[in-house]
């Protein structure tokens, strides 16, 4: 499919009937944070939860979303989505204020290259159970 | 990687009854949805299988899998996994310039950054801005109907040819669906997808801790 077909879609969103709710995970930066400037840019008073790690960091960007869609409502969920627990609670946070959710929108994750994300690559893949181990010792279960 | 799959099923599967409340509701995992090629099936977090490219073949059929079960489940919800193509982001870069020490490491990290990237971003890659216009389509296009109305229409809702299994369905950029349909095909009828089901519930529910 053609991108000026997809643009004219897009652009198409202005008409749809105001307050979609979408939650956002790994929209922080990169092709999540792209998708959702393009959504906010066209939909009418979406409300629309952004799970991410750190508040702080992500301020001036939520200054900057707000001012590109004033009518809507962004929430900025703090949270390491890489740790079961936290996912947990972003799901919780969203299920306590909303009835329903139109979209869900996940990105979140980097290669297993090197570097801090596996430090010993070879058991990249083990430490989702380590992780879901951490997560029933500190309460999660 | 890893954990960014275990950690989506779970934050999917939390929300379905909030996203079965909606009109046309939508799950979009943005990872490799199309490019699905290998599966270990008895070694399924590769434990004497890993390598880079083999974790990154067995997640995104692992999230495939786990999806088309969802999907199963849920036929009034949309699900799509995605492959977003080559996009010029900093992931690349980020995997390239990991610490590598001495003068070898220095040249890497100097080709990464002034040569490969550039060059990647020039003339391969399309960039994060069209990618989001890509993807704000997937999310939002009457063309990705959920497996109930494509059985009200009178559309299969399993139609592996077409790259859509339930209400799942396998897309690239250019939001087409995308798939190697014999092993698509192979994997439903031969119960992979269970046995994937079962091993991540068994993760998701802090199995595997020793």
């Amino acid at each position: 499919m053609a991108l000026q077909d997809m643009r004219a879609h897009n652009l198409s969103l202005a008409s749809r009937p105001p307050g979609l709710v979408a939650l956002f995970t790994g929209a922080t930066r990169g092709i999540g944070a792209e998708t959702l400037r393009e959504l906010l840019t066209h939909l009418k008073s979406p409300r629309i939860y952004i799970a991410g790690r750190d508040a702080s960091t992500f301020s001036d960007h939520l200054s900057e979303l707000r001012t590109l869609n004033p009518g809507a409502q962004i929430e900025f969920i703090e949270a390491n989505v890489s740790l079961l627990r936290q996912v947990d609670r972003v799901a919780d946070c969203v299920l306590a204020a909303e009835d329903h959710l139109d979209l869900l929108c996940m990105s979140q994750g980097q290669l297993p290259v090197g570097g801090p994300v596996c430090a010993s690559s070879r058991h990249v893949l083990y430490r989702a159970a380590a992780n879901s181990t951490e997560s029933r010792y500190r309460g999660w279960h | 990687m890893a954990l960014s799959f275990y950690g989506r099923i779970r934050l999917a599967n939390k929300l379905l009854p909030l996203l079965q409340k909606a009109s046309q509701p939508r799950v979009l995992s943005i990872l490799a949805g199309g490019q699905e090629k290998r599966l270990w099936l008895d070694d399924l977090q590769l434990k004497d299988n890993y390598s880079l490219f083999n974790a990154m073949d067995e997640l995104t059929s692992l999230t495939t899998l786990a999806l088309a079960r969802l999907a199963a489940s849920y036929p009034s919800i949309t699900f799509l996994h995605s492959h977003p193509g080559l996009v010029g982001t900093d992931i690349m870069s980020n995997a390239l310039l990991t610490e590598r020490p001495g003068v070898l490491g220095a040249f890497a990290r100097f080709s990464v950054s002034n040569v490969i990237v550039p060059i990647f971003r020039s003339f391969v890659a399309i960039t994060p801005r069209e990618s989001g216009e890509r993807f704000a389509f997937q999310l939002t296009s009457e063309r990705y109907t959920s497996s109930d109305k494509r059985k009200a229409d009178g559309s299969s809702p399993i139609c592996p040819e077409l790259g859509i299994v339930n209400g799942l369905y396998l897309l690239d950029q250019h939001g087409e669906v995308k798939v190697n349909k014999e092993l698509l095909q192979k994997w439903m009828t031969d119960g992979s997808m269970d046995k994937v089901w079962d091993h991540t519930v068994f993760i998701l529910e802090g199995g595997g801790r020793t």
